[in-house]
């Protein structure tokens, strides 16, 4: 049976869409009219200096109101999946109305150059969080998403998912959850995750996207896909996770490239001799490289009992929702032409809020405990 | 030449043959409509009888006007000096408001069409050439009773006039005092200001000119040396605040709705205002800051007792200092 990931728009003067609707109604679905809220709320944007309440509120709201009567054009949006009917504006008036509270801290230019760019999402956990961020933003109508794993329980602490999602394709679940936002969008997905053969489908074909957001697991398809970015000239973002914190790594491949991949943390000459599948020690040893020591002093901690006291790699829904929210805006200011280097880029939360971070005692500690982590590291990874 | 324009020669009407001429002359009339730091913020197309008008973005003052209010307002009085026109000339105008929303094209649309009778009420049409703004102190004795009957039977659309009492216009003058004091501190619009502040001698086409801004010898300072030593704005409100105590008439103008219509029927009344006084040889003031500031504009309405909204604050009177009123540039039709 085929999963379906994708609403349908029906336009209500359409005759075949008539029919549709005629036959969903039929079917007593749940239909949602939005349309009275919308104009009301689009009233309030183009007018906003009246107050609601005010006299000359309604004098004018009703003017508007006839002015705009039949003359707004709508879509009613079917999702198969929650067998509902929504009556929407179209997608510029809805567009509009979805980033009204952007307006003036996002401005209407950048809006749209935000708005008419193309990205790709491969790695649907934090890449999930991240396109959702991306979408409330007002950000690209089109993206391609690629992961294939499906959602499990321990999934739930950090993506948006709901247990009625589980057992689901992070891409379908991803692209239903996104279309619910605004069903405008036009997603491509790959559900068999993103692999070398699928490089030019995801990355190329049609148009080449203008970002690539790589938050996927897997190292050697983490440097592949890379070195196919930098060959097709795509900027890359990836936003690690360190404890409530993220890491931030930019590279500007569209500027620069030439630019060595993980900013020169992994020598292409040893990425060019490693097999088919990577061993757990060469595995490590990588993810050591790209990510470096600098880690939380509990993320140190964790890594050390990875594999005996916990099964994975520790993450935080914290660390998720700002490692989305770093790179929503890093992506917005490469993709409106702002003034966006390649580098490394923290966003540190408990430097920001600890009290005691900056204290003599707990920066002593943290240095200890990193000299440990790095010399434990050597003994057993090296 | 940006002064010329005031005195118009209405001989070559005649002469013209097609609508869309004719149209082009009736624009000189247009033109002279008062406007918020003479901006003077329309935009039109002439079509075949009729024309389309609307705000010209280039021109609108983001920092003093940012709901677009002002310069509608002045659109509408462009608008009524056209109809004011139009019916001297013979012809028959119908305005047609066209939207709601101040940044669309068009706003109004004005036909016109030919009468059967000739030239009707020519005096209010030289009223558009004799309508002056004077900023300076008014006679503080009665105007004419023909001035007040024929201003009270005045509405427009959905504009109405309010002539305040006494007690009032006290309070009304406290607010102008408030506003102009509050808009005057603002620096981002002391240099909007600026750009458009010139002397008469640089022959500007739009703004202001320093000679209708300081009476006297004053009037000498450079304009960098008057925007920073004499726009004081204690000083200013403090003036404009007395002047409009003592003037004769003060009026408000306000209407039902606060959306582009409601700003350009504002708009069209207080120009007909305007030009009745001009015609009984009175000149005229307007703050703009206690309708534009929330604060003050509540006030307002609170004071006047009204359900309206104010949109327009004014006073009418004979200028103690006739030599102050001074003609304002415009850019030629």
């Amino acid at each position: 049976m085929k999963v379906v990931a994708q609403p349908l728009l029906l336009k209500p003067r359409r005759p075949s869409d008539q029919r549709l609707l005629k036959a969903l109604r039929k079917r007593r679905v749940l239909t949602i009219d939005t349309l009275p809220r919308a104009r009301e709320a689009l009233f309030r944007i183009e007018l906003p200096h009246i107050p609601p309440g005010s006299p000359e509120y309604l004098v004018s709201f009703n003017r508007y109101q006839k002015a705009i009567r039949g003359r707004l054009p709508t879509h009613f949006v079917y999702f198969p999946w929650r067998n509902t009917l929504v009556h929407l504006p179209s997608e510029e008036v809805f567009n509009r109305l979805q980033s009204a509270r952007n307006r003036f801290l996002i401005t209407d230019e950048e809006q749209s150059k935000f708005r008419s760019a193309r990205i790709g999402i491969a790695g649907l956990s934090v890449g999930a969080v991240v396109a959702l961020s991306l979408v409330l933003n007002g950000g690209p109508m089109e993206m391609r998403l690629a992961d294939p794993d499906a959602i499990e329980p321990t999934n739930l602490n950090r993506l948006p998912f709901g247990v009625t999602e589980l057992e689901m394709n992070k891409t379908i679940a991803c692209s239903r959850r996104l279309y619910e936002l605004n069903p405008y969008l036009n997603l491509k997905l790959f559900p068999q995750g993103l692999r070398e053969k699928n490089f030019k489908g995801f990355f190329i074909r049609g148009k080449k996207f203008d970002l690539f957001v790589e938050e996927m697991d897997d190292l050697l398809l983490k440097i592949k896909s890379r070195l196919f970015a930098r060959k097709n000239r795509i900027a890359t973002v990836m936003a690690t996770d360190n404890g409530d914190n993220t890491i931030v790594d930019v590279e500007r491949f569209d500027l620069e490239p030439k630019r060595p991949i993980f900013h020169g943390r992994v020598s292409e000459r040893e990425i060019i001799g490693l097999g088919p599948s990577l061993s757990l020690v060469e595995r490590i040893q990588l993810a050591d490289k790209i990510v470096g020591p600098q880690v939380t002093t509990r993320m140190q901690d964790s890594l050390e009992l990875t594999g005996s006291m916990i099964p994975a790699w520790p993450q935080l829904g914290t660390a998720a929702i700002t490692s989305a929210a770093a790179v929503t805006y890093v992506a917005r200011r490469i993709l409106t032409g702002q003034a966006m280097p390649s580098g490394r880029y923290t966003v540190d939360h408990d430097l920001s809020f600890d009290p005691g971070y900056h204290g003599a005692l707990a920066t002593r500690l943290r240095a200890q405990r990193t000299k440990e982590f790095v010399e434990g590291f050597k003994l057993i990874f090296k | 030449m940006p002064f010329r324009v005031w005195q118009i020669d209405e001989r070559p009407y005649q002469k013209l043959d097609s609508s869309g001429d004719k149209i082009q002359f009736l624009l000189q009339y247009g033109i002279l409509a008062p406007s918020a730091h003479n901006i003077q913020p329309w935009k039109y197309e002439i079509r075949k009888k009729s024309l389309l008008i609307g705000l010209d973005e280039s021109r609108y003052l983001q920092i003093s006007d940012p709901t677009r209010r002002q310069s509608l307002i002045s659109i509408g009085a462009f608008i009524e000096n056209l109809s004011v026109a139009a019916r001297a000339f013979g012809l028959k105008s119908r305005v047609t408001y066209r939207s709601v929303l101040p940044s669309s094209f068009p706003l109004a649309e004005i036909t016109f069409l030919q009468t059967q009778s000739g030239r009707k009420n020519p005096g209010l049409r030289n009223a558009i050439c004799a309508r002056h703004t004077n900023r300076g102190p008014y006679v503080n004795g009665p105007i004419p009773e023909d001035v007040i009957k024929r201003t009270s039977k005045l509405g427009q659309g959905d504009a109405i006039l309010l002539l305040p009492d006494q007690l009032q216009r006290k309070a009304i003058t406290l607010l102008i005092s408030q506003g102009v004091k509050i808009a005057l501190s603002l620096s981002r619009l002391r240099r909007d200001l600026e750009r458009l502040v010139s002397r008469e001698s640089d022959c500007p086409r739009r703004g202001l000119t320093l000679e209708s801004m300081i009476h006297g010898s004053a009037s000498q300072l450079s304009q960098a040396r008057w925007i920073t030593k004499q726009l004081r704005p204690s000083r200013v409100a403090r003036q404009t605040a007395t002047n409009f105590a003592s003037s004769p008439f003060v009026g408000v103008i306000a209407t039902r709705g606060d959306d582009a219509t409601s700003w350009l029927s504002a708009g069209r009344l207080l120009e007909r205002i305007l030009l009745v006084g001009a015609q009984a040889g009175l000149s005229h003031d307007i703050a703009a800051a206690p309708v534009e500031i929330p604060t003050l504009h509540r006030q307002l309405r609170t004071l006047l007792h009204t359900q309206l909204r104010p949109q327009v604050v004014f006073r009418l009177g004979k200028p103690v200092w006739p030599t102050f009123t001074r003609l304002s540039p415009r850019i030629p039709a």
